[in-house]
């Protein structure tokens, strides 16, 4: 009986034990159960965006897309323009990342890693500016989205509009430190919009000030335009070492840190809106983003948003998404290691089994479908076909993947990047050796960099460009640019004088054949002296000069840029005239 | 009493111009300014010369400043560049939000 009772106890037990064993796991399997991504609603776009640096005289395009929510946002740059040749940028910007989210503000790329890095918020204060003569870090873009922050005006920081009225409001955000917000609102509103805010601050000054602009709907007014004004303001640069000495008076004084101007002139920038559909709906967002000097006479950069679509995605996904669209794939890092190791090499010393892998790639590429892409993913496409038809020698196939370069930039509204890219390719050829093609693609050039092109922007192109020291192609350039019926006598002058300042220089170099140091004089020479000797570009800048000086006699009230012209072809005047005694 | 207070504005002015043009002639890395001049028909006012002394130096100052900061123009210029990328992700989040008005991300 008793030996019953125990073995019923033991079963009972082990009945027990069972039940608990199960009873944990289950709910262990409850407290964690299998993790699901977060998914985010995102806002997905490509830009366009246009650089040009006034002081260094450059144009950059960048191709980037970005996924945006309230919290969070990344942008991956598929592409940049001018490929061939070199491109105004502190990193190779083809594969950038910039991811941020509440927790931490990122860099990537997939070759250049001195930038990379995950900075942690708070990002921190950006400190004095330290960067000198045109060199800048990447990595300082974080600081940008902090000081933009520092500048959020709340709808709560406004309380609710007066119907019509101006009026000031205290930020009351302003006294944290932290943030350094403006200290001072003064709005403008009319029938219950907001039509004007001016961001002050403590002292009343002007920090930014945002006009608005609507268009009447069905359904009511829509932001059609924004009208952003930013004054010049003070920023503390730092000097790396101990900083100039200024001596005044007889006394010395040693600076680390001075203050000078940003945003020299002021800015102003302007944001057009438009309603655009995006599944189902529509929402009314900026397409385009132009920032010209205060003055509103120069465009110092632009971005064009296109191709809006809404997605929900995790931030793994989007990561991947990201890094797929904008990193180079196996077969494009063939290719790049492929032009690493034949950089400039004739065709005939391409290994056998590496003209076969090339071949592949071409075929790829060339039959690659262009219908879902963007114009930068194009662009690439082609910049790497123009590539292998360079290491491959393959010429015919060259002048056809230029002429679709060309094509694209067009269709893109990117003529200007027709006169950068377009000779930059062109150059590119010649030194590959090339050089039939390249007066072939010359040809094509002239045409669609003349045709896409006003004759100030030719002119103001060649100018750069002999500073430069591209002569050869600046004297084709202006050769085309003087067989146009409608310039007028400054035009003419200016166009003459520099065909005659190339020409001089070209002829100086081919004199002068063990004074040539760089790739590119020594690819020009090259270039040239297969089509003229030096007497003849002598002759026909002697012609110019004569012309030239004509021209410039006729002129009422030349300017600054036509009186150095002048000086500079008397300079060349003078020279020839002793060359020839 | 117009005329001469004038008068001494114009050679104040003169002054501080071929000061300033001296100033831009020497700078260098390392600046040396000449001491400011005193006007004379100042020279008997204790207050006005040491406020014209300040002056002259502030604005000797202000020249140094110019020369010496001129490498810095390029890389803000590059700077503004740069930051202009990240202006269509804030902007897009500002029209985005209900709580934040649409000011512009100034790069």
């Amino acid at each position: 009986m008793s030996n019953c009772r125990s073995k019923f106890r033991i079963r009972l037990l082990i009945w027990m034990l069972s039940i608990a064993i199960l009873s944990v796991l289950t709910n262990s399997a409850k407290a964690e159960p299998a993790p699901v991504p977060k998914k985010t609603a995102m806002l997905r776009f490509d830009a366009i965006i246009e650089l040009n640096a006034p002081l260094c005289r450059t144009y950059v395009v960048l191709f980037a897309r970005y996924w945006v929510a309230p919290e969070l946002y990344r942008m991956a740059v598929v592409w940049g323009e001018p490929h061939a040749g070199s491109l105004n940028f502190p990193i190779f910007p083809r594969s950038l990342n910039v991811a941020s989210d509440p927790d931490a503000f990122r860099i990537e790329h997939q070759f250049r890693h001195m930038y990379d890095g995950v900075f942690p918020r708070p990002i921190g204060k950006r400190g004095p500016f330290r960067h000198q003569f045109n060199s800048y870090y990447f990595s300082e873009i974080r600081f940008a989205e902090q000081d933009a922050l520092n500048m959020h005006i709340g709808a709560v920081d406004i309380g609710p509009l007066k119907k019509t009225g101006i009026y000031d409001i205290n930020n009351p955000g302003s006294g944290d430190e932290s943030r350094q917000k403006p200290a001072r609102l003064n709005v403008r509103t009319a029938n219950g919009r907001l039509d004007e805010l001016r961001l002050l601050d403590a002292e009343g000054g002007l920090l930014k000030s945002v006009e608005y602009e609507y268009t009447q709907q069905k359904d009511g007014s829509q932001l059609k335009k924004q009208i952003v004004l930013l004054p010049e303001r003070p920023i503390k640069v730092g000097f790396k070492g101990k900083g100039p000495t200024i001596t005044i008076g007889g006394e010395e004084q040693q600076y680390s840190e001075l203050e000078t101007t940003h945003h020299q002139g002021g800015r102003k920038c302007i944001v057009d809106y438009k309603q655009i559909e995006i599944v189902g709906h529509t929402e009314t967002l900026p397409y385009r983003i132009t920032v010209y000097s205060g003055d509103g006479k120069r465009v110092l950069r632009s971005a064009k948003l296109y191709n809006f679509t809404q997605c929900q995605i995790s931030t793994d996904q989007l990561e991947k998404d990201a890094l797929r669209f904008s990193f180079l794939d196996s077969d494009e890092t063939i290719c790049r290691e492929m032009l690493l190791k034949y950089w400039l090499k004739d065709p005939s010393e391409v290994a056998q089994a590496d003209v076969k892998t090339l071949d592949r790639l071409g075929a790829h590429f060339a039959d690659k479908s262009v219908a879902c892409m963007t114009a930068g993913e194009q662009l690439r496409r082609v910049n790497i076909l123009l590539q292998l038809d360079w290491m491959l020698g393959y010429m015919p196939q060259l002048e056809r993947d230029f002429r679709e370069y060309m094509s694209l930039l067009v269709s893109n509204d990117l003529g200007r990047m027709v006169l950068v890219g377009g000779q930059n390719a062109v150059e590119m050829t010649s030194r590959w050796g090339q050089l039939d093609t390249a007066n072939s693609l010359l040809e094509t050039w002239l045409d669609v960099a003349v045709s896409q092109n006003d004759v100030e922007s030719v002119l103001n192109f060649a100018n750069d460009n002999v500073r430069k020291k591209c002569f050869w192609t600046i004297v084709k350039l202006m050769d085309k640019v003087l067989e146009e019926p409608q310039l007028s006598a400054s035009q003419q002058f200016v166009a003459q004088a520099l065909r005659c300042i190339g020409l001089a220089r070209l002829s100086e170099m081919l004199d002068n054949p063990d004074r040539i140091k760089t790739e590119l004089d020594i690819a020009q020479a090259g270039w040239v002296s297969y089509q003229r000797s030096a007497e003849s570009l002598r002759t026909s800048a002697r012609q110019d000069i004569v012309e030239a000086k004509r021209l410039f006699a006729g002129l009422a009230e030349p300017t600054s840029r036509q009186k150095a012209l002048k000086v500079q072809l008397d300079q060349i005047s003078q020279k020839i005239a002793k060359a020839q005694n | 009493m117009i005329e001469k207070n004038e008068g001494s504005k114009q050679n104040y002015l003169l002054r501080l111009v071929v000061l300033l043009c001296l100033i831009c002639l020497c700078l260098n890395c390392s600046t040396v300014v000449p001491p400011p001049v005193t006007d004379p028909n100042t020279a008997s006012d204790p207050n006005a010369v040491t406020s014209a002394e300040q002056r002259a130096r502030d604005a000797a100052l202000r020249s140094a400043t110019r020369s010496a900061t001129g490498g810095f123009r390029p890389s803000l210029e590059m700077k503004e560049n740069v930051d202009f990328l990240l202006t269509p992700a804030l902007l897009m989040q500002e029209t985005l939000s209900d709580e934040i008005i649409t000011t512009y991300p100034s790069e």
